[in-house]
């Protein structure tokens, strides 16, 4: 569902980040990215999640050629098809859980609370639908932000070291409810990680070196 | 702690940056503002300086004349000149309302003038030239009042005579405001038309020789050399021996009262009354016109007349025949009745006895030097026919002013004493050392004869008058407020930024006062260069205000320049008190802040619900505030307030306090409602979340538009009323007013006048003694002129004890503004005035004309009858109320100036007006702050929301999205803001509406809205558009 074809990205000073990138994911699949830091993963799920774009080369998502969509098709690509999970949970601390949930599902006609609620009664946290983030612990604010990235169904889930901020208990628990999630909703999962544990439970491990996927 | 005080601010200079610059213009505004009234203080005290020169005492007797030598005498610091009301002449131009000084070079020299005017000579100031188009080399002729030693109303006083002088003179100098250009003894910063002539011109042109009605004195009080160098003859006083009898008489024919108490203690004095009557009858005969003398006499009784041999032959009358005297007596004004009386004949006088009363007769001018009886120039009615009595002129032709008959002194007075006095001579047959006991019995103070320090009268007025920089403080408040306001918000971002910093230093063990101190230390050295830097540039902010008000504002200080006067004082002030509103502002910032513990402010999340029991009562404060601010408005409508000024601000301040609970409660709600269904939801909930930032934004917002809304509201429409007899102008088209007196005045309601200073708006200085007009209030009364509900004419006929005057305040403005005096037939304030005698007497103000503003703003008004007898020598009439235009070219040589009375108003509701566009403007200014601060509580919102936008933009979001989601939120808060305040205002403004029936223009109030919407959605657009400019994703990284 997934495919990226010698991509390239340079950065200001002209530093190369990425060179010749290709890359394939299936629908359904689950894949860890890791690498040493700054050596281009988060540039790469940023490029894959429609939020930058790279220098050449081409990127499909279900046959969809990224290059070819406006900034008003990105956004609702991404709105549509895309979920992100990032290290910080970065959840509007005015919200309830509930309606950090449901923000994505805002620019969309019809309303998204049952699934809501579902999502976040299967992520065990029915109980804390009026709570705001501030009254969460770390772990319950990360699956809250999972559980935001699915509410629009999207057909792959990008998570940039979603367990960075949480200990080796959280990190396992979250691990285990985006394994869980990609086999209940059929998504592809793309993780960067630098856990090297974390990224072996995955269905595929690949290396980010000099600018290529290994 | 110092060093982190430091480094705290190297750190975050740029945060700093913004408070120093909102500490700058609050302190800036401040400083300027009281700067204003440092320069409009100055500006009057050098006008009041310009104005008289050198001279620090005069003594000016509108009234009467007193011998010019008597300067010479005194001291050569002192002149004299005579001070004449006139009007300059040139073949296209009439000026009325001129100054005419009479004056010889040492009155120059007195003054501090180089000036030097030879005769037919005249040197204009600048805006006499001007107005006339004419400067030196040029020629003018001036017309002006014929000073005259009898009081033009005074019976038997000539009455024919052209009570004008005029000559023509050669432009010589034109004197600038520091050459006594601005010469004036009123305490009044607009400058007169001045017209200085040689006094030798007078001497050959006027009927009065070396006399003077002004003496100055530029040197020490001259009070104790005046008692010393002064004669009876100075004041036209006169002993006049006759046959070993001594007469005391005066040029003026009647004696003052002070002149004949001093005489009368003196042993031996004995008064007489001589008058001209109508006619004495006996049976069918009858002789017009003659002198009785009314003398002290034991013999006679009060109804016996002695009469002459003459007489008695031509009545055919013998002793105890009872004659009919006819008489005409003065009652009010110039107004005579004739009335009889009977007398029985007690005696019947030789001609030859009467030859010592015939010469001790006194002088009437235009009656005793003319030599035929139908050239008799007098006061009183006189019938044409009877002049021409054959008999009558050959008695005139062979004794002249003989008496023809003498009755008791009582009786003489009671028929003839009159406003100007009850004798016209006082006589002793014992002549030694009387002039001598005069001298130490009469005291010259008493009746008026006194110097006043006008210099120091001068710096008075200037010291109480109008404080400007309080009234530019109070215009500029809202423009200070919204600058503090601005730089509390700008410091409170700063210290939540570092609320983690905060945070930390209270984990590791500092006290939070300690925290407050450290933060409070380096807002204050921010605040400290802020405040110093914004004195000085207050200095900058004056020239501009200064600016405004030489070019644009003229009306608030009645076309007077003013000059920037710098006080090293106020600067301090201004500073300080910026400082110390500034470290206010941010200790406030801090206190809140640091009320959260360590806890939520290292996690910078101070979301914590409110008290439940406080949200519970705070709900009930809103419509508890709006209930009270209707009861506040219904109070005003009932209570038939005349001042707007209390309910306006009371209902519009509980009204805006309400509005912007209701605010607070309504984003509580929404913050509490359970999911929001759009994007804008999600605005409310963002606005919800820091309600202190939202609750600011709409405060600021709301108090400018509540000013600037409510004060374009106030512009009245005086014009829409201004023919109803309720308004002020009486329901009278016209307002006339002349430089000389009109002694019949016109066909509508006459006014006299006694010239003093203008309480009215126009002038900046204090009024010390404002000009009191004389009306009659019946004929008032009856036009149901200025009345809005009761009679208030009907206060001036009030019978006040200790003879107090009753007066009216011009209106309700000049009473409370230009006199701050409280009226009332209780509790009304009592004013010191001299009446023409010198004799000190009280006029209290019982009352006011219900109107704000009306054509006798700036005067006191009393009734005529009060009037004539306080100064019955101001003869006839110069303020006049008309309802049809009259032909003005036959006045014009008593210089009548006819404007109409809606005009008059509109002169005076200029300075009101000016104020209320200065407000505005100032308004504006604060309002522009206000737009400023949206948009940087917009700009800072992004700021600290880059993650939550970058993560809506990841989630789908478009920049368009994120573009109108900030619009809502942030057009939500100036919605409300502009909605509160405009609401308050209208709330507000339901008392003036109806009280001082003031007419909204509709129109500009809907220009004002839109500008100031405007102006806000620029801002906000300009905001938005920079903080979406950014690289909004750069939130998402993990720093």
């Amino acid at each position: 569902m997934l495919i990226i074809n010698q991509i390239e990205k340079r950065y200001q000073g002209n530093t190369a980040v990425l060179t010749g990138l290709n890359f394939k994911v299936e629908q359904g699949e689950c894949v860890a990215v890791v690498g040493e830091s700054g050596c281009g993963k988060s540039t790469l799920l940023n490029i894959i999640g429609t939020l930058d774009q790279p220098d050449a080369g081409r990127v499909l998502i279900d046959g969809v050629d990224l290059a070819a969509l406006n900034e008003k098709e990105l956004a609702a690509f991404r709105n549509e098809r895309i979920g992100f999970v990032f290290q910080l949970h970065h959840l509007l601390p005015q919200c309830s859980v509930l309606e950090n949930v449901l923000v994505p599902s805002l620019l969309r006609p019809d309303s998204a609370e049952t699934r809501a609620m579902q999502l976040l009664n299967r992520v065990g946290l029915s109980h804390r639908l009026d709570h705001r983030p501030g009254q969460l612990s770390g772990g319950e604010r990360q699956r809250v932000a999972v559980v935001r990235a699915l509410i629009n169904e999207p057909s792959l889930l990008l998570a940039d070291e979603p367990t960075g901020a949480l200990n080796e208990r959280g990190a396992d628990e979250l691990m285990e409810l985006l394994l869980d999630l990609n086999r209940e909703e059929n998504l592809a999962l793309i993780m960067v990680t630098h856990s090297m544990r974390l990224a072996g439970r995955l269905d595929r491990v690949v290396e980010m070196i000099d600018g290529k996927l290994k | 702690m110092m060093r982190l005080v430091l480094s705290g601010l190297r750190f975050y200079w740029r945060s700093h940056v913004g408070v120093l610059l909102g500490t700058v213009l609050a302190a800036a505004v401040l400083t300027g503002s009281l700067l204003v009234g440092d320069s409009v203080d100055g500006s009057l005290r050098k006008f009041a300086l310009q104005r008289l020169g050198h001279i620090q005492y005069a003594m000016h007797l509108p009234d009467r004349l007193v011998d010019r030598s008597l300067a010479k005498r005194m001291d050569a610091d002192c002149a004299a000149a005579l001070l004449l009301r006139g009007m300059a002449l040139t073949d296209e131009k009439q000026i009325n309302r001129v100054q005419v000084i009479d004056a010889e070079d040492s009155f120059f020299k007195v003054a501090g003038v180089d000036l030097q005017l030879h005769p037919y000579e005249i040197a204009l100031n600048n805006k006499l030239a001007q107005a006339l188009g004419i400067g030196i080399g040029e020629e003018v002729s001036l017309r002006m009042e014929r000073p005259g030693l009898l009081p033009g109303e005074a019976p038997l006083s000539a009455q024919n005579t052209d009570r004008t002088v005029r000559g023509r003179f050669k432009v010589v100098r034109v004197l600038g405001n520091d050459e006594l250009g601005r010469f004036g003894l009123a305490a009044n910063q607009v400058v007169p038309y001045n017209a200085f002539v040689n006094f030798q011109w007078s001497e050959d042109g006027m009927p009065v020789e070396d006399k003077a009605n002004l003496i100055i004195s530029s040197g020490e009080d001259p009070t104790a050399v005046f008692s010393k160098v002064w004669n009876p003859a100075d004041f036209g006083l006169t002993f006049r021996e006759e046959s070993g009898v001594l007469q005391l008489e005066s040029s003026a024919v009647y004696l003052e009262p002070e002149v004949a108490r001093a005489a009368l203690s003196i042993p031996g004095a004995k008064g007489s009354l001589t008058y001209l009557v109508n006619s004495i009858s006996f049976g069918e005969r009858s002789t017009p016109y003659s002198f009785v003398l009314a003398e002290q006499s034991n013999a006679l009784k009060d109804d016996e007349i002695v009469i002459n041999r003459w007489l008695a032959t031509e009545l055919d009358a013998v002793v105890g025949d009872v004659v009919q005297m006819k008489y005409s007596e003065l009652v009010t004004g110039s107004l005579f009745v004739e009335r009889e009386r009977d007398f029985r004949v007690a005696a019947i006088i030789e001609m030859k006895t009467l030859e010592l009363d015939r010469k001790l007769a006194p002088q009437f001018p235009g009656l005793t030097d003319v030599d035929r009886c139908t050239d008799w120039d007098v006061g009183i009615p006189m019938e044409e026919d009877q002049l021409e009595d054959e008999a009558n002129e050959a008695y005139w032709n062979t004794y002249r002013q003989t008496p023809k008959a003498i009755v008791s002194l009582k009786a003489g007075q009671q028929m003839w004493a009159n406003r100007f006095g009850s004798l016209t001579g006082i006589r002793w047959k014992n002549t030694d050392s009387v002039e001598n006991q005069f001298l130490d019995l009469f005291d010259p103070a008493v009746a008026g004869y006194r110097f006043v320090p006008v210099r120091e009268q001068a710096l008075e007025s200037v010291e109480h008058a109008m404080d400007f920089g309080q009234l530019f403080v109070g215009m500029s408040f809202f423009l200070i407020v919204a600058a503090l306001m601005l730089t509390g918000l700008l410091f409170v971002f700063g210290v939540q930024k570092r609320a983690e910093e905060m945070g930390i230093l209270l984990a590791s063990g500092w006290r939070p006062s300690r925290v407050r101190n450290l933060f409070m230390l380096e807002g204050g050295i921010v605040a400290f260069a802020g405040s110093l830097i914004g004195s000085f540039a207050g200095i900058f902010y004056t020239h501009l205000l200064i600016l405004g008000l030489s070019n644009y504002w003229k009306g608030a200080i009645a076309n007077s320049s003013i000059s920037l006067f710098v006080n090293p004082g106020t600067v301090l002030v201004g500073a300080v008190s910026g400082f110390v509103c500034a470290s206010l502002a941010m200790w406030i910032s801090i206190r809140r802040q640091s009320k959260h513990p360590a806890r939520e402010l290292l996690m910078a999340d101070f979301l914590q619900p409110p008290d439940p029991r406080l949200r519970r009562a705070g709900r009930f404060v809103a419509p508890v505030l709006f209930v009270v601010t209707c009861g506040v408005v219904c109070w005003a409508l009932t209570a038939e307030m005349q001042s707007v000024t209390m309910p306006f601000f009371s209902a519009g301040g509980l009204m805006l306090i309400a509005g912007i609970m209701l605010c607070r409660d309504l984003l509580s709600l929404r913050g509490r409602h359970r999911v929001m269904k759009s994007p804008a939801g999600l605005a409310l909930r963002t606005l919800a979340r820091r309600k202190g930032r939202s609750l600011t934004v709409i405060g600021l917002l709301a108090c400018g538009s509540f000013l600037v809304f409510a004060v374009s509201s106030m512009k009245e429409d005086i014009v829409s009323h201004a023919d109803e007899k309720w308004s002020g102008t009486g329901g009278f088209v016209w307002f006339g007013e002349s430089t000389l007196p009109l002694r019949d005045g016109l066909d509508g309601v006459n006014l006299r006048v006694l010239d003093g200073d203008d309480a009215s708006c126009l002038n900046l200085n204090r009024a010390r003694q404002p000009q009191l007009l004389g009306v009659d209030p019946s004929v008032m009364s009856a036009r149901q002129a200025f009345i809005l509900d009761d009679d208030v004419w009907e206060l001036l006929k009030l019978d006040l004890p200790e003879g107090i005057v009753p007066a009216l305040v011009g209106d309700v403005d000049t009473g409370m503004w230009g006199l701050e005096a409280k009226v009332g037939p209780e509790k009304g304030d009592v004013l010191d005035y001299v009446d023409e005698s010198g004799r000190a007497f009280k006029v209290k103000l019982v009352g006011s004309l219900p109107m704000r503003l009306s054509v006798f703003q700036g005067s006191l008004l009393i009734s005529e009858k009060q009037f004539i007898e306080r100064f019955p020598s101001e003869a006839g009439y110069r303020i006049f109320l008309l309802d049809e235009k009259i032909e003005g070219r036959r006045y014009e040589r008593a210089g009548l100036d006819l404007v109409r009375s809606v005009d008059r108003l509109l002169e005076f509701y200029a300075v009101e007006s000016t104020y209320l566009a200065m407000f505005l403007v100032l308004g504006i200014f604060g309002l522009m702050v206000g737009s400023a601060g949206v948009g940087i509580v917009v700009l800072r919102n992004v700021l600290d929301r880059r993650g939550e936008l970058a993560l809506l933009k990841a989630v789908g979001y478009r920049n368009a999205d994120l573009r109108k989601l900030l619009f809502v939120e942030h057009g939500i808060l100036v919605a409300a803001g502009l909605a509160v305040g405009i609401i308050a205002a209208a709330v507000a403004m339901v008392p003036a509406l109806f009280i001082s029936k003031s007419a909204i223009s509709i129109g500009f109030l809907i220009g004002l809205l839109l500008t100031v919407v405007l102006s806000c959605l620029l801002s906000l657009s300009i905001a938005v558009g920079l903080a979406l400019k950014e690289d909004v994703l750069s939130g998402l990284r993990n720093e």
